[in-house]
């Protein structure tokens, strides 16, 4: 049992002395503690989006966590095995835009390659606007026109920063499979993403960091 | 110079609240303009303004009243050169007044 104590910047997750944990955390229980000590913040925010919030979440204090990033990347490719085999798609490349999901991207394709060394997952990150010199490029790193890609995100509010990954991946000629996000902050993202035709999976929401239900939970298991 | 609906609508996304999402878009915006039209010098300002504020404000953790305080009186400053190129004015005489009070904000945000 976890006593949950909010604090200003990070929830306190002390274990109870009255109850014994009876088996070992799973690498997502594990990623979610990291998320609640490290990246939950309270107070009343302004966010990218100009939305007023009483919530903030800062993911690359847990995605740029040497542990954080491994457990971002376990979990990461869980999903995204789990979910290209439910949908029946090919991935050939992971990425999103700078900077929320460069870590993430990375990390799961660095967890995908050491859990099979013959993986071909590549991975790439989409810029928030053009190189201004050079060949004007939006994306850089591993990918190509016709591949099959997942877009990665590590927060989504309005899901704004999102729709720009896909429509600078969509311009550049490559095949959305689908999108995973670390954090649903539930606050209508999720659904204009998929009002666009993309399946959404987000890996946590709102809900599993702050304990309130405001829509749709995570809705994968992954151990 | 003629009239660029552009500029029309750049009027209009400042008519309501700045965002780090609004601010970067703005940036986007005001690059282009820059390349485009002949007041380069003053849409290169406005763009390098947009872009200090978006980057100030991103991956940040930032509190309403940081907030009012890193972008007061930015939308008004932008929105008057806006109206004077518009009306066939460079409007290069308020770029000072703008940076200053770019400036001016950082430093608060800052601290």
């Amino acid at each position: 049992m976890l006593a949950v104590q909010p604090t200003k910047c990070g929830v306190s997750t002390q274990r109870s002395t009255h109850s014994v944990d009876v088996k070992a955390p799973t690498p997502k229980e594990q990623l979610l503690e990291i998320l609640k000590k490290k990246s939950v913040c309270r107070g009343t925010f302004t966010l990218a989006s100009g939305a007023q919030s009483d919530l903030y979440i800062d993911a690359k204090q847990t995605t740029q966590d040497p542990r954080g990033a491994i457990l971002v990347g376990r979990v990461g490719w869980e999903f995204v095995k789990r979910v290209a085999r439910n949908l029946r798609v090919r991935i050939d490349s992971i990425g999103g835009l700078t900077m929320g999901a460069d870590p993430i991207a990375s990390s799961i394709g660095i967890l995908a390659r050491l859990e099979d060394p013959s993986s071909e997952l590549q991975t790439f990150v989409v810029r928030k606007a053009p190189k201004t010199h050079g060949r004007h490029k939006l994306i850089e790193g591993n990918f190509s026109a016709g591949d099959s890609v997942v877009i990665v995100d590590d927060v989504i509010t309005t899901g704004g920063s999102t729709l720009q990954a896909i429509d600078a991946v969509e311009a550049a000629g490559g095949k959305i499979a689908f999108v995973i996000v670390l954090v649903d902050r539930q606050e209508g993202g999720r659904e204009n993403i998929e009002r666009r035709g993309y399946r959404v999976v987000p890996i946590f929401t709102r809900a599993d960091l702050i304990g309130t239900h405001a829509g749709r939970r995570s809705d994968i298991a992954v151990a | 110079m003629p009239a660029d609906d552009r500029i029309s609508r750049l009027l209009n996304t400042l008519s309501g609240e700045l965002s780090q999402e609004k601010l970067e878009s703005l940036s986007r915006e005001f690059n282009a303009l820059a390349q485009d039209r002949a007041e380069t010098l003053v849409f290169f300002v406005l763009q390098n303004v947009c872009q200090r504020l978006a980057s100030a404000l991103e991956g940040e953790a930032v509190s309403v009243e940081r907030f009012e305080e890193l972008t007061a009186g930015i939308a008004d400053q932008i929105a008057d050169i806006l109206r004077d190129l518009e009306q066939g004015n460079a409007g290069i005489a308020k770029l000072e007044p703008l940076v200053t009070t770019l400036f001016r904000n950082l430093v608060l945000f800052r601290r």
